[in-house]
């Protein structure tokens, strides 16, 4: 069977997708720290650790274009410790996966489907996601291309719309930086560390036309979805206001919830929450075929669709326990608690593969010497 | 393809299950009672709220009988809307005790008014604030106003044009900002954006109830209006403190550059019992702050275009002339009277409806730190706020001169 | 005499008695085996046998010389003056072809004398001379020489050339293909006169050994393609193909899918432009209609019309067409969600105007909106197969009597009736009938998906649709091309067109090998004013 592959461009969208999603669902430069009405400059600031992290983990990726991180970490710190460490990754995957599956649906049930069992929200997404990700890696890039722009288009009208009511709501933005850069840096933890979404990366790399740029490619990504942000910061903050905008659970939905030009120009959320949907599909189809890939080179299997089933099956039960309430989920995204926890599953296993890389680069120069 | 076809049983299966039991939140349109206003009222004796809900009535409202459609909204056969009223301890529970009263489910959605009675509002409405802010069926695009009156009343009277009452007090409101400042208009997200703010206090238009309110649904012809917008009240955090009058808010309006239209009478140079009327039309208003933390002073600037809407005085208008250049200094000098109304209102009553302390709070915060405890009692109640207005006459209109010839 | 005739009814008991036991392939296997001897009467006896002294077979007996001969064809299928005109030339020849058959070169002296017929092939089996027969060759047979040499004497039995109604245009050329298969190749032939218009004859079917020709431009489709085209077309391995239909579903790349993955059309324009494309066209004998492939999505919402107009009406005629499709497949679902589930999301006096429709109707939403949609399509296909004198009664008494009655009672909302009308008049503008009967389908997927989940549920069945659209594919072609991989130049002729001048690359994936379809920088430039001309 030949690789399947998928073009660069449709990596970028993917990505993109993946990062702009999280800003989409709770904005975490404004809900997770005290930024207020610093929470864009959170935004840009977010972007330089981020962007590092992305290099340390994603470097590596670019010196073994023809491997996954499941493959190269085997080969570079040998059979056992390797599929110790990307079990350790793929649960990164399942567990991301997972919480933002159950912050879509929490939202379905705050807002539209009160009644309906969050499971079946759940098992809905995770449904459409496995079905995509059954069709190989070459479907979700198509589905990528096909919804990208329209995930695009939604996000940039619904910020657009709000544009009249800005000029009088701009004072919410300020005083800028009145308490000093502590707030900013503090919003920008959690949106930094969210980068462990884009440990994907590693598992992608190989499927690309040209692995080589996959590394450019995904900084481009993180680049464009931080511009996102930022904007999403700026119109989040100035309509509903600092405070009320940081008490909400779904800022930019409530942002464009309160939009009302005119008696038929308003309850646009629609817009938010179907560009939401169409994120989070691409998110969690490219999640699980990232995990069941792994999984199945962690194994030893030849397809990794026999996986599928289960893991879906897996992902589900996940989705619904993952936090018994509302206020785990909110802990859950605190600096406090998410930061150490993101680093750590970057931080510890790429350095001790960075380590083994140099190292064996070390010795081969120095076995060639001799 | 086994695994494959694992995958279509299990999607049909879901499907299925959720065929036969995820009804779980459709419901019937019809079957729901859609709140169309709601007005909130306290009683302070038993310490409970009370709640009026207007629920649009589809029978009456027509489309599907034909004969009863017509007139349906004001005189004659049923009306097209059902006020219900209950009572509860908090918002949220009188808005519980309303069920039970109605034979449909209701639905808040589609609410896009919340009158609140002066009672309630003197007590505070941070709890009302919040049943909208967090509830999933209520909106923030709902347009708030505080009512001087009986809030019975006007929930129950409808507009002779208008289909629901609700729609009338909407559609009130609406027209009401375009043609006349004299009623601020914002909605609810606005206000909380604003009562969130530092340094800044809220300001909800009034609605006053004329005396012929449930008359309302008299013969068409004959109808009296049963309410009007104008003025409103200042609030000093989520309570209201006290009134301002239409003449105070349209001060208010031009501080604040709020301002879609509005009409001036300005008094002839040359004959005072005359009056020229001047309508602006575009205008921009600037508060700034100057100075260091130890002496530091605001200003504001006003800046005006205008047009002649009604002249019958003397002089001529066909070229820049002295009249005219008075005209505009006494249309400058009566915007200026008008913010120093609202002003001097809002000092005496402690509410900074204009913002100046967060104008400070925004512009220098260290300064802010350092004043804000003693703002509210001591500072600005003596603040001086330096006032320029400026104002410019750009058009005539479509003749130039008066008809008067002398 | 008696002799002969016992002995005839003795052949024809025991043959019956044979071909009572035999099925159809036994049949067929013999006449694939049965040669001819050369021996006339036992030849024209196996013939009987064999065509069951059908009715229409006819016998003519003549002499070459001294020798029987016969000439065998099938009436109404043959031109009379032919058969006549080859009688007599054997009749005026007859003593050299008596020489020549001695020398046991009869059929070879025939076929010199013959020249008036076009085409001469000699056949050696029953099995092959009824095939021949069939297309409207007589046969020739003479006593001695075993084989019969067919003379083409065909009379083509032709429909007039038409515009084709399922697929008419404004400003469109009104040709259409017709059931012969040579009429269409050479309405293709005409518009394209190269010699690298080449067309790959193969004949399939068992039993009705259908012409199916595969027609490409030589060094412009990829070869890969050609290859594969023909190798699907090669396995092909069925009784009869009776229409262009039966061929597709054994050639398309996955048949579990509503959606065509071939184009099917019966305009040569198109099929021309296909071509030109880069893409490769089957034909079939007795159909009107040509397969295109690959086909994509983007190309069955492509109507003649859009090259016609100026480009910036084809532009919207496009977009406007795409609103349709979406349309067509959504817009009940969203209905049912909305109304039912999110009516939060609809402008107050539009709610409270359905809600005053609603009143006292006694079905769900869903209930009334798919039993109407069910009703709808009862009469679109009543209307279909009724000739089209009475084709209008159905549509007063389903749309007028039914609709209106059925609202003034109260048994369906207004709002409801318009939308099933707007979702069918939308359904209608999709160019591809194929496409709008797959629609047609997964609307009623969507309604109950919309029905159960809300908005929620359309976005459901909508990823599960993009999933499936986007793992399609047409001869390797992604379906979604070139949206879906994106192939920015290409989408110059996809949601939008521009100027032909403007269009100067082939479709990436089907016409890559020469890409360029015509220099660039060809845009108009106002000429020179006549007038300066003069002047100077």
């Amino acid at each position: 069977m030949p690789q399947e592959k998928i073009a660069n461009r449709q990596l970028f969208f993917i990505l993109f997708m993946i990062r702009c999603n999280i800003a989409v669902a709770f904005l975490p430069v404004l809900t997770t720290a005290d930024a207020y009405q610093d929470a864009w400059l959170s935004s840009i600031v977010q972007f330089f650790p981020a962007a590092l992290l992305l290099l340390f983990f994603g470097g590596l990726g670019s010196r073994f274009p023809d491997l996954t991180l499941a493959q190269y970490s085997e080969r570079l710190l040998g059979r056992w410790p390797g599929k110790v460490l990307t079990l350790a990754i793929l649960w990164a995957f399942l567990h991301m996966a997972a919480v933002e599956v159950r912050i879509y649906a929490d939202m379905l049930v705050t807002v539209f489907l009160p009644d309906t069992p969050l499971l079946f929200l759940i098992t809905a997404m995770v449904i459409v996601a496995a079905a995509a990700a059954h069709s190989g890696i070459e479907v979700i890039g198509r589905a990528a291309d096909l919804l990208f722009p329209i995930y695009l288009l939604m996000i940039v009208g619904s910020l657009l719309l709000p544009l009249p009511l800005l000029k009088v709501m701009f004072y919410n933005l300020e005083p800028v930086l009145a308490r000093g850069f502590g707030p900013v840096f503090r919003g920008a933890v959690t949106p930094m560390a969210v980068i462990v979404q884009f440990l994907t990366l590693t598992m992608l790399i190989p499927s690309l036309n040209q692995p080589k740029r996959g590394l450019r490619t995904s900084l481009a990504a993180l680049a464009g979805a931080s511009t996102i942000l930022i904007f999403i910061a700026v119109v989040t903050t100035a309509i509903l206001g600092p405070s009320p905008g940081a008490r909400a659970l779904f800022p930019f939905f409530k942002m464009v919830r309160v939009v009302a030009l005119s008696e038929f120009v308003e309850r646009l959320e629609a817009l938010s929450v179907f560009a939401w949907g169409l994120g989070l599909f691409i998110e969690v189809a490219a999640y699980l075929f990232c995990g069941a890939r792994g999984l199945s080179q962690v194994f030893g299997l030849e397809d990794y669709r026999s996986l599928i089933l289960p893991m879906a099956a897996i992902w589900i039960t996940m989705g619904v326990h993952v936090s018994q309430n509302a206020f785990q989920l909110l802990t859950f995204f605190k600096p406090a608690f998410f930061a150490p926890y993101a680093l750590a599953l970057i931080v510890i296993p790429f350095t001790a593969l960075w380590a083994a890389y140099l190292l064996r680069k070390f010795f081969r120069r120095r076995s060639g010497e001799l | 393809m086994n695994c494959k076809r694992l995958l279509a049983l299990l999607i049909i299966a879901a499907l299925a299950g959720t065929l036969s039991t995820g009804c779980w939140n459709r419901r019937e349109p019809e079957l729901l009672g859609v709140v169309l206003a709601v007005g909130f009222d306290y009683d302070e004796e038993s310490g409970s709220y009370q709640i009026f809900a207007q629920l649009a009535n589809p029978v009456a409202m027509g489309g599907s009988g034909g004969e009863s459609s017509s007139g349906s909204g004001g005189g004659g056969g049923e009306k097209a809307f059902w006020t219900i009223e209950a009572k509860g301890p908090t918002p949220f529970a009188a808005v519980r005790n309303l069920i039970g009263t109605s034979s449909r489910a209701l639905f808040w959605p589609h609410c896009r008014v919340l009158l609140l009675s002066e009672k309630v509002a003197r007590q505070g409405v941070a709890e009302i604030f919040d049943l909208f802010e967090r509830g999933r069926q209520f909106r923030l695009i709902v347009k708030p106003a505080v009512v001087q009156g009986d809030l019975q009343k006007i929930m129950k009277a409808s507009f002779p044009l208008e289909e629901t009452g609700a729609r009338g007090l909407d559609r009130l409101v609406l027209t009401t900002r375009f043609d006349r400042s004299i009623f601020p208009e914002k909605n609810l997200n606005e206000l909380i954006a604003t009562h969130a703010q530092t340094g800044k206090e809220m300001l909800i238009g009034r609605l006053e109830v004329l005396e012929t309110a449930d008359e309302g649904a008299g013969d068409g012809g004959s109808s009296p209006p049963p309410a009007r917008l104008c003025g409103s009240a200042l609030f000093r955090g989520d309570r209201m403190v006290g009134w301002a009058s239409a003449k105070q808010v349209q001060g208010w309006t031009y501080g604040s550059g709020r301002v879609f239209r509005s009409t001036l009478l300005v008094a002839l140079p040359a004959e005072e019992n005359r009056h020229v009327s001047i309508e602006t039309y575009s205008h921009t208003a600037r508060m700034s702050l100057h100075g260091d933390e130890e002496n530091w002073w605001i200003e504001m600037k006003v800046k005006l275009h205008g047009r002649i809407q009604e002249f019958d005085g003397p002089g001529k208008l066909d070229a820049e002339n002295k009249l005219t250049h008075s005209l505009e200094r006494r249309a400058a000098q009566a915007v200026r009277n008008d913010i120093e109304a609202m002003f001097n209102r809002s000092q005496e009553l402690r509410a900074d409806i204009f913002g100046f302390g967060n104008l400070i709070y925004r512009k220098n915060p260290q300064l802010w730190q350092q004043i804000r405890s003693r703002w509210d009692e001591e500072i600005f109640p003596q603040l001086k706020v330096e006032l320029t207005v400026e104002f410019d006459i750009l058009h005539t209109g479509m003749v130039k001169d008066s008809l008067r010839e002398d | 005499m008696l002799d002969w005739l016992k002995d005839r009814l003795g052949l024809s008991q025991r043959t019956a008695s044979r071909n009572e036991e035999k099925d159809l392939s036994g049949f067929l296997r013999e006449a694939a085996g049965e040669k001819f001897t050369g021996k006339l009467e036992s030849d024209l006896k196996k013939i009987d046998a064999a065509g069951g002294s059908s009715y229409d077979i006819s016998l003519r007996r003549f002499w070459a010389g001294n020798l029987p001969g016969a000439l065998i064809y099938f009436e109404g299928l043959t031109d009379k003056r032919a058969t006549e005109e080859i009688i007599r030339t054997l009749v005026i020849e007859s003593k050299k072809i008596g020489v020549a058959l001695k020398k046991g070169k009869g059929l070879e002296t025939a076929r010199e004398k013959l020249l008036t017929a076009d085409e001469l092939i000699e056949v050696d089996n029953v099995a092959g001379l009824f095939a021949e027969l069939s297309r409207g060759g007589a046969a020739v047979f003479f006593d001695g020489s075993a084989g019969a040499l067919i003379c083409d004497t065909r009379k083509p039995k032709l429909r007039a050339i038409s515009e084709p109604e399922n697929e008419t245009t404004l400003r469109g050329p009104r040709d259409g293909f017709i059931e012969n298969l040579r009429v269409n190749t050479s309405l293709i032939r005409l518009r394209l006169p190269i010699p690298q218009l080449w067309m790959k004859k193969m004949t399939l079917g068992r039993l009705s050994n259908t012409e199916v020709v595969l027609i490409y431009i030589k060094g412009l489709a990829r070869e890969k393609l050609i290859r594969e085209v023909h190798s699907r077309l090669q396995q092909v391995d069925i009784d009869a193909i009776l229409g262009s239909g039966y061929l597709e579903d054994y050639i398309v790349d996955s048949p579990n899918t509503l959606f065509p993955l071939t184009y099917r059309t019966e305009r040569p324009d198109k099929v021309t432009a296909a071509l030109l494309e880069g893409r490769a066209v089957v034909l079939v004998a007795g159909t009107p209609f040509a397969l295109i492939v690959p086909t994509e999505l983007n190309m069955l919402m492509q109507a003649p019309d859009d090259y016609f107009e100026l480009f910036p009406i084809g532009v919207f005629i496009r977009l406007l067409r795409y609103a349709a499709l979406i349309i067509s497949l959504i817009l009940p679902g969203v209905y049912v969600g909305i109304v039912t589930f999110h009516p939060e999301l609809l402008p107050t006096p539009l709610f409270l105007r359905i809600i005053s429709t609603r009143e006292g109707v006694p079905f769900p939403v869903v209930a009334e909106m798919l039993i109407l949609e069910l009703i709808f399509e009862i009469l679109r296909e009543a209307g279909l197969r009724l000739p089209p004198a009475i084709g209008p009664a159905i549509s007063i008494v389903g749309a007028l009597i039914l609709g209106d009655a059925a609202i003034s009672a109260g048994l369906v909302s207004p709002g409801v009736v318009i939308v099933v009308a707007l979702t069918a008049i939308a359904g209608f503008s999709t160019p591809s009938f194929a496409l709008s009967t797959a629609i047609r389908l997964l609307r009623f997927i969507f309604t109950i998906a919309g029905a159960t989940f809300g908005l929620f549920g359309v976005q459901f069945a909508l990823l599960l649709t993009v999933i499936h659209l986007c793992s399609l594919r047409s001869f390797g072609v992604p379906y979604l091309s070139p949206f879906a991989p994106l192939i920015l130049s290409d989408l110059k002729d996809s949601l939008i067109t521009v100027w032909w001048w403007g269009m100067q690359a082939r479709p990436k994936l089907i016409g890559g090998r020469e890409p360029l379809r015509q220099p660039l920088g060809q845009k108009p430039q106002p000429g020179q004013d006549p007038e300066e001309d003069e002047g100077s």
